[in-house]
């Protein structure tokens, strides 16, 4: 056996290893202590029940990815901006910081109604919740990374008469990269997050299309627990599946950034 | 002043913060084609006076001036002039051919010129083109010290001052690159100002030593070096050699009590 495969099978096998024990353990559970499905259903039950509703499941895994990706994309661009205007003055950052924190305390349960009452209920809405929810650690990784920067590199501009255009693009810039990336895979997870959530309380999508928040909160209401348990997984499947995917992107941009080859 | 002076500093003061003094009246005069070290026990200020040569940091009493005038208005001018610092400060998202060309990028100058110093730069640190296209993280250290000084000799700087510049590498290394940095200078000849706590390689390198002592940093004594260029490695085992160590050895531990 080769050293990589080794590797491997050392980082899946425990990891499976455990997943069948907890199974097993669950389905033992509900067997022996005939628990009543409505409390916790079997796995077998939570199997069908994703295999039963699986174009459902599909099309709320679309319709929250497609909020969650709108909400990421927005407070990327948006979190690297304002990140921008805070490196560039300090008197924009030290008077807007404070309500960039806002946004991180903000219970999105208390402006829900706000935004249904602005943007109506739906797809603009949830990305609403999304971005404010992923935005505020790109605006302090942006920051950070425009102006958290080596002082000698600093200096060696200076002493070769850089313009304040030649630092920011030849050196703010690209050292904030990494940071963006950093900023990138939090923020991610976190507009998976604030879509879901969104989707709980302004989606209101109707019973045609509806998004995983939905879909759980429909599920809890009428009892229907192995269901419920389906959309639980499902919600934790897109989650995985994004960050993954932003993960390897990240991690592949830097490997360049810096030089490495594969 | 005689005219080829370079550097000349009139009883130039530093004080931090208004209270911390780290130089006090020092006057200093170098000719162009000198290569003068500066050496002195740690917090002599030998740092803060290369970097108001630099005109990084403005003192707080006397003159210093570049070629005449202040130094920055000499670095924007003819008089080129170029820093080199402890660590290599390289762009890490930069090859070595893209470190070597960013002073003349920062200058502004074409294309073609930018070509010309990478061919010259990589050749005078004994690199290849494929080297060239490597990036920082995947050379030694020496080898990133080597691209610095590149980097600082690309603009054909007529001064170049430098902090310590080979303190972190190890002794062998550290003899090689000081014979490096003297076959560098006999092409072009520029003017040095170097920072060191190494007596060995100030005497190695230097046409004057200048020994500063501490709190605050004065300029303690002025030793010629009289050894011609250009200096063999063996050189560092002769007994006039080893008689000027001494000597320079004897006046640090002076100034450092």
């Amino acid at each position: 056996m080769t050293n990589g495969l080794r590797r491997i099978l050392w980082q899946i096998g425990p990891p499976v290893a455990l997943f069948a024990v907890v199974i097993a353990a669950w389905h033992a559970a509900t067997v022996v202590f005939q628990i009543k499905p409505y409390l916790l259903p079997g796995p077998v039950r939570v199997a069908n029940a994703v295999a039963d509703n699986a174009a459902q499941f599909r099309t709320a895994m679309l319709v929250t990815g497609q909020g969650a990706l709108c909400g990421f994309a927005m407070s990327l661009v948006a979190g690297t901006l304002i990140g921008f205007a805070f490196s560039q003055s300090r008197i924009v950052r030290s008077s807007c910081y404070p309500y960039a924190i806002f946004l991180q305390t903000v219970p999105i349960v208390a402006i829900a109604p706000l935004i249904v009452v602005w943007f109506g209920y739906g797809l603009k809405s949830v990305t609403i919740v999304s971005f404010i929810v992923s935005l505020f650690p790109v605006i302090t990784n942006a920051t950070e990374g425009l102006t958290v920067v080596d002082p000698n590199l600093l200096d060696f501009f200076r002493l070769h008469n850089a313009t304040r255009w030649q630092v920011l693009w030849k050196l703010r810039l690209p050292n904030a990269v990494p940071h963006l990336i950093t900023a990138a895979r939090t923020a991610s997870g976190l507009a998976v997050i604030g879509a879901i959530v969104g989707d709980f309380f302004v989606g209101g999508y109707g019973s045609e299309r509806f998004g995983l928040g939905y879909l759980i909160r429909q599920t809890a209401d009428q009892l229907k627990t192995d269901e419920l348990f389906a959309a639980v997984i499902a919600a934790t499947l897109l989650g995985v599946v994004v960050f993954a995917a932003v993960n390897v992107t990240g991690g592949w941009v830097l490997r360049r950034w810096y030089g490495h080859r594969s | 002043m005689p005219a080829d002076v370079l550097v000349h500093a009139a009883s130039l003061g530093m004080t931090f913060d208004g209270r911390h003094e780290a130089l006090r009246a020092v006057d200093l005069s170098i000719r162009g084609g000198e290569f003068v070290s500066l050496i002195g026990p740690s917090g002599c200020g030998k740092s803060t006076l290369l970097r108001i040569i630099a005109g990084l940091t403005e003192p707080t009493a006397g003159t210093l001036t570049v070629a005449g005038t202040t130094p920055s208005t000499a670095r924007r001018s003819a008089h080129k002039l170029a820093f080199v610092f402890q660590d290599p400060t390289l762009l890490p998202w930069r090859t070595v051919a893209a470190n070597i060309k960013l002073p003349l990028e920062l200058a502004g100058v074409s294309r073609a010129e930018q070509g010309r110093a990478v061919r010259d730069g990589l050749r005078l640190i004994g690199l290849t083109k494929a080297d060239g296209r490597k990036f920082p993280r995947m050379l030694s250290g020496g080898m990133r010290m080597r691209v610095s000084l590149a980097r600082a000799l690309a603009t054909e700087p007529e001064l170049l001052l430098l902090d310590e510049p080979f303190g972190a590498l190890d002794e062998i290394l550290r003899q090689q690159l000081n014979e490096e940095l003297l076959r560098m200078r006999a092409e072009r000849n520029w003017t040095a100002v170097f920072v060191t706590h190494n007596v060995v390689e100030a005497a190695f390198l230097s046409s004057r030593i200048l020994v500063m002592s501490r709190s605050p940093g004065r300029i303690a004594a002025d030793v010629p070096v009289p050894f011609p260029y250009p200096r063999p490695p063996e050189l560092r085992s002769a007994a006039e050699f080893a008689r000027l160590c001494g000597d320079v050895s004897a006046r640090l531990r002076s100034a450092a009590s």
